[in-house]
């Protein structure tokens, strides 16, 4: 009986023995242990190609495992900030970079600049050539590439061609033709827009999407006041020297680069306020707009309002290039009877303002942005390998290929080149194409997240109707003044536009 | 303390078994409570060591407008709580307790009990779809009976959003807390029962006179568990509302949840988990007292 016992309590703890002894498995390869590369993404429309791309450098190369991890988006950024931010064995090597603002300045990341010179393995050309240029100076922080950018995705309005048709409508040309025809819309019965108004998508949604590209629009004139000047650590004479502002080329101040110390010290010093009246008109734009929306679409998520439009209740709704294949997908799986057409139009320009108001950019970019979480130096370079293998023509293409076979989504066309779209598919995007990038636009201060939330609560009470835009953009001012110098701790900035500043150790 | 030592040794295989569960314990929760305890005085950033500032955070807490906001949602959430908890199960094991029929009592005892099979998580989700202003059922089901104008978004709207909240689980018959009141009720003993039916007492003047004075220590219990859920479940609220819309179903744990996970100012979250801790620590000593005092008056 004694002897049964003992073994029971043995089986009992083997369950703690079990969890100790997984502790730090995964921090080195010895012997014939296989190194690991973990990539943690919430794309899972590549999920199959990643996997196949997996399969491939697997062979490859025998003494490397490659984990492919789709994660939800909910809580992924959460995740991402828990498993990063502590250091933990279990992190990622490489994930979805978009959703971690900051981390490459706190060091967390990896300095992707001096392997971009190297030479691919898998195409034997430099490792840049396979990468997009303009993109790669895009998302570059502080002088560094530490993302690498895969697919391009931006927004438009879509439409219910149908409905337009049977009330003699056209695509509207201005912002103004816009909500005339919304409120043709409404008169017949309709739902004019469907926006989702949680708080996801005042941060990283629809709602999001229109105060960025509204709040760049009315403020192209202060981009001069923040550019990096002569003398700054970051001051490029090949891009900022020649500029000259002409907000009627929407990809006038492409390039240029701007001072994230001079911002955050126009920011702090009042140079740029909240409360203005450029703000103020644009914020009044932004609420006649929304009163176009849905009725309670603060409380309406993203695939309500989706549903919305897809049932015909709704005639337009703001969304991404990626809802090209899901619309193509969900339509054809309606009854036949339900199945209505439709199209996508640019975001029309505003005519009529106290100010000169240019048409509107994008506020895309990159889709899918891989970075490289910074761990040794073995495994830096072992991930890197892995990167550049799946940044090669073939690998873009087998990305494309199997999203397709499976129905899945993609973002938009390929910033790999050499990749190729269906050819149905890459004439629906060009309504996404050629509108410019947002340059100083405004939710909340960047992505910081404190001052996202805040920017939040107080803009939902503002499209609520519940208070005015002047105490909303009050509010907002206070919120802005309180972020500079959170964000400056966060950077380690010494806010002297001269020094580089480095990352905190 | 070697007589100690010598009895533990001879049970060990007993405190063999009992081993795993006090290290769990230990490093899953006594562990990072600690740590929290201790982490309340630092200033502790996400990627960057701790560095002790003393009382900063809960200065900070009291100049925070945000986390003062939450309390009033809080007072509101706490109150409905212990009304759904204490009340509607009451309700239900008096009727049950009071059905002449075995087998019938039985078979709803057992009904009730049934949804607790259901993680909490999927009613919360069900809860959400019911409430979606567009193709939920609430609205639906006001639209077809000719009451469309009262049709809502009930989670996004900032009349509705805290009420909506304090519905969700209608008509909020709790499987725990119907078991533990039925208990009491069985445990009363019959010739109490009998003695306040030769007297007169029946119905409402029964329930009043001997079965609540009875049930006091299981109305002691639910309420403080009511109180320690009530203060720190966030988790129906950032799924349905996030908080919003603007403040309007914010409270002091989703405060803290944001400022760990979402902002990564975890000492100044542990620094308002403390406070959550203390406040939820005097609630329950004060129950306590209270009930006992009386008990003791009665």
């Amino acid at each position: 009986m004694m002897h049964k016992i003992r073994w029971m309590a043995l089986l009992a703890l083997l369950p703690l023995c079990a969890l100790m002894g997984d502790t730090g498995s995964r921090a080195q390869p010895s012997g014939g242990a296989k190194a690991r590369i973990l990539l943690a993404t919430v794309s899972s429309n590549y999920r199959k190609g990643l996997l196949k791309l997996a399969g491939e450098y697997e062979k490859l190369h025998p003494d490397v495992e490659v984990k492919i991890q789709v994660q939800p988006v909910n809580g992924y950024e959460t995740w991402l900030r828990t498993q990063i931010g502590s250091s933990s064995d279990s992190a990622p090597d490489i994930y979805n970079v978009n959703y971690t603002a900051g981390f490459y300045e706190r060091g967390l990341l990896v300095n992707l600049t001096p392997f971009l010179d190297q030479t691919n393995p898998y195409t034997e050309k430099p490792w840049r050539d396979n990468l997009n240029a303009q993109f790669l100076e895009k998302y570059k922080t502080g002088g560094d590439v530490a993302i690498i950018p895969l697919d391009f995705i931006e927004i438009a309005f879509f439409y219910n061609k149908s409905l337009f048709d049977r009330l003699g409508m056209q695509p509207p040309q201005t912002w103004e033709e816009m909500l005339a025809d919304a409120q043709k819309i409404r008169q017949a019965g309709y739902i004019p827009f469907a926006v989702p108004g949680d708080a996801d998508s005042y941060w990283s949604g629809t709602v999001g999407w229109v105060f960025r590209f509204v709040t760049d629009a009315y403020n192209r004139e202060v981009v001069p006041q923040v550019l990096s000047q002569p003398g700054d650590w970051d001051y490029d004479a090949r891009r900022n020297a020649n500029f000259h502002l002409n907000v009627n080329d929407p990809y006038n101040d492409a390039v240029v680069i701007v001072n994230q110390e001079r911002l955050l010290t126009a920011i702090r010093d009042g140079q740029i306020r909240m409360d203005s009246d450029r703000f103020r008109e644009a914020y009044q734009k932004i609420a006649e707009f929304a009163s176009y929306w849905e009725p309670g679409f603060n409380g309406t998520s993203a695939n309500s309002a989706y549903q919305l439009f897809l049932t015909r209740k709704a005639a337009m709704m703001l969304n991404t290039s990626t809802t090209i294949a899901q619309m193509d997908r969900d339509m054809g799986d309606l009854y036949p009877e339900d199945r209505f057409e439709w199209g996508v139009f640019s975001v029309p320009p505003m005519t009529q303002s106290r100010f000169h108001i240019p048409p509107f950019r994008g506020v895309g970019g990159a889709g899918v942005t891989w970075g490289v979480v910074k761990k040794n130096d073995a495994q830096t370079r072992r991930v890197v390998d892995f990167l550049m293998y799946t940044t090669t023509p073939h690998a873009a293409q087998v990305l494309v290929e199997e999203a397709t076979k499976a129905r899945q989504p993609i973002n938009g066309p390929m910033l790999i080149p050499g990749a190729k779209l269906p050819e149905a598919m890459a004439k629906r995007f060009s309504a996404f194409e050629n509108r410019g990038f947002e340059k100083l636009s405004f939710r909340g201060l960047a992505d910081e997240q404190e001052s996202v939330w805040k920017w939040t609560v107080w803009a939902q009470r503002y499209l609520d109707g519940r208070i005015s835009v002047d105490t909303c953009l009050s509010r907002y001012q206070n919120v802005m003044q309180e972020a500079v110098p959170r964000v400056v701790d966060t950077m380690n900035y010494d806010m002297n536009p001269r020094t580089k500043d480095q990352p905190r150790p | 303390m070697k007589q100690t030592l010598r009895a533990v040794w001879k049970n060990r295989v007993s405190y063999l078994f009992l081993l795993p569960t006090f290290l769990f314990l230990a490093v899953f929760n006594y562990f990072p409570a600690l740590s929290g305890l201790y982490h309340a005085f630092t200033r502790w950033e996400t990627g960057s060591q701790a560095q002790w500032v003393g009382l900063a955070n809960f200065q900070r807490m009291a100049q925070d407008e945000f986390l003062r906001l939450s309390l009033g949602n809080q007072v509101v959430l706490l109150f409905a709580s212990l009304c759904k908890t204490l009340i509607v199960p009451l309700i239900v094991a008096e009727m049950l307790f009071h059905l002449r029929i075995p087998k019938l009592q039985y078979a709803l005892r057992t009904l009730f009990l049934v949804p607790m099979v259901v993680p909490g998580m999927v009613g919360t989700l069900l809860w959400g779809f019911i409430y979606d202003p567009n193709i939920g059922l609430l609205n639906n089901a006001l639209t077809s009976v000719g009451l469309k104008g009262m049709t809502r978004a009930w989670l996004g709207d900032w009349h509705t959003a805290l009420p909506a909240l304090i519905g969700v689980g209608f008509p909020w018959i709790g499987g725990i807390a119907l078991l533990i009141y039925l208990a009491g009720l069985m445990s009363i003993p019959q010739d109490v029962l009998d003695s306040s039916a030769v007297d007169g007492a029946s119905g409402l003047r029964r329930i009043w006179t001997i079965d609540l004075p009875l049930l006091r220590g299981q109305i002691r219990l639910l309420a403080v568990l009511t109180i320690i859920g009530s203060l720190q479940d966030f988790g129906s609220i950032l799924v349905l509302t996030g908080g919003g819309p603007g403040l309007a179903t914010h409270v002091p744990a989703l405060h803290m949840y944001f400022q760990a996970f979402r902002f990564g100012h975890y000492g100044y979250a542990s620094a308002i988990g403390f406070v959550l801790f203390l406040t939820i620590l005097a609630f329950t000593i004060a129950n306590m007292r209270f009930a006992r005092s009386a008990a003791e008056t009665a």
